[in-house]
């Protein structure tokens, strides 16, 4: 999922500018389930705001509502009677939804509440790791279902390098070595020999580094009607 | 919820969690004693102004409690 | 309208078989405790929540305590 977490309040003031009315926009997907602007997370930063602003002496009227999915036009058009009356929007989504919101209502400015941060999972409870990279060429079938591109440092296919020591990475201490998990995994199942494959090296065009990419599914749109 | 309250600018020792059984009758006055002489080292939030006011006007200065 | 002439408000939230019951014996024992204090039973502690805290900070307490 699309991990993120909330700007300092402080980051946020900054942003609200002159704003004296505002809207705290949420989102129930991502960035609930990372407890960073859902639902809960848009009444706690809300009320907060409400305070500082006030005890700082330029009061901020701030209001809020939470959409299901802040990126997709159906679930945001039901917010644009209500957009008028503020100076500025706040939202709490992942970038997507930020930039969503401004492109669905391009005369009022929404502003970004939260750094997003990576495509990760919750480790354990309260502990979320970056897992994938999203490099449009995904190689999991042939390193045992252990990404090198999103957990090794380097981005190696072929590691691992001089670095790393004791099952952990040179460059963190706090960072598995993505390869040494691979060569573990392909023990388990028996299969270390299919690591002495060397892997080609990678088009990294079908990556980000290619551009901002886009995905066309002609099955899927919807026909013009005759 | 501490941090929140320091962010503000609130203070968070204005907000305090007590353990207790349901014997501890005087370490439960002990504990409401402690808070009230907190707050008014700290001093009453400075928020609640406007409710006052709105308060004297309503009820001509009684306390809100009915 | 001095601020002095005003009582501090503190609201405390009690869980029924700890903190609300040590408060129903300090009444009953007549012990003497600050009126300040205005107490909230819930079934227990873990039922409060954050968002409700900085309400009531937001619409007039002075300070909150948690008891349980």
């Amino acid at each position: 999922m699309i991990v993120g977490e909330q700007k300092s309040i402080e980051e946020i003031v900054e942003l609200l500018g002159d704003a004296r009315k505002v809207l705290v926009v949420g989102c129930g997907t991502c960035v609930t389930v990372c407890f960073a602007g859902g639902e809960k997370e848009v009444g706690v930063l809300s009320s907060a705001l409400r305070m500082k602003t006030k005890l700082d002496g330029h009061p901020i009227e701030v209001d809020e509502a939470t959409v299901q999915r802040q990126c997709e036009w159906e679930y945001i058009d039901p917010l644009a009677e209500r957009l008028g009356e503020y100076d500025v929007v706040l939202s709490l989504a992942c970038g997507i939804g930020v930039q969503a919101m401004n492109e669905r209502f391009p005369q009022t400015l929404t502003l970004p509440g939260l750094n997003t941060t990576f495509l990760g999972l919750p480790e354990e409870q309260g502990v979320w790791e970056e897992r994938c990279q999203a490099c449009g060429d995904c190689l999991l079938g042939v390193t045992f279902g252990i990404c090198p591109i999103a957990r090794c440092s380097k981005q190696l296919l072929n590691g691992p390098c001089g670095g790393s020591q004791n099952g952990v990475c040179e460059i963190n201490a706090d960072v598995p070595c993505a390869w040494q998990l691979i060569w573990e995994r392909a023990g388990q199942m028996g299969q270390v020999e299919r690591l002495l494959v060397v892997q080609e090296p990678k088009n990294w065009s079908r990556s980000r580094d290619g551009g901002p990419r886009k995905i066309v599914r002609e099955d899927l749109r919807l026909k013009e009607a005759e | 919820m501490a941090g929140w309250l320091d962010r503000i600018g609130l203070g968070g020792e204005r907000v305090r969690m007590f353990n207790l059984s349901s014997a501890m009758a005087v370490q439960f006055a002990e504990a409401v004693e402690a808070m009230v002489e907190k707050v008014r080292q700290l001093g009453l939030n400075p928020l609640r102004q406007e409710r006052d006011a709105e308060q004297e006007k309503s009820n001509g200065g009684r306390d809100d409690r009915r | 309208m001095s601020e002095q002439s005003l009582e501090p408000r503190i609201l405390a939230f009690c869980c029924r078989h700890c903190a609300y019951a040590a408060a129903d014996l300090a009444g009953a024992m007549r012990l003497r405790y600050p009126t300040a204090v205005r107490i909230v039973e819930v079934p227990c502690t873990g039922r409060v929540e954050v968002l409700e805290m900085l309400h009531a900070f937001e619409h007039g307490a002075d300070g909150l305590m948690v008891a349980g």
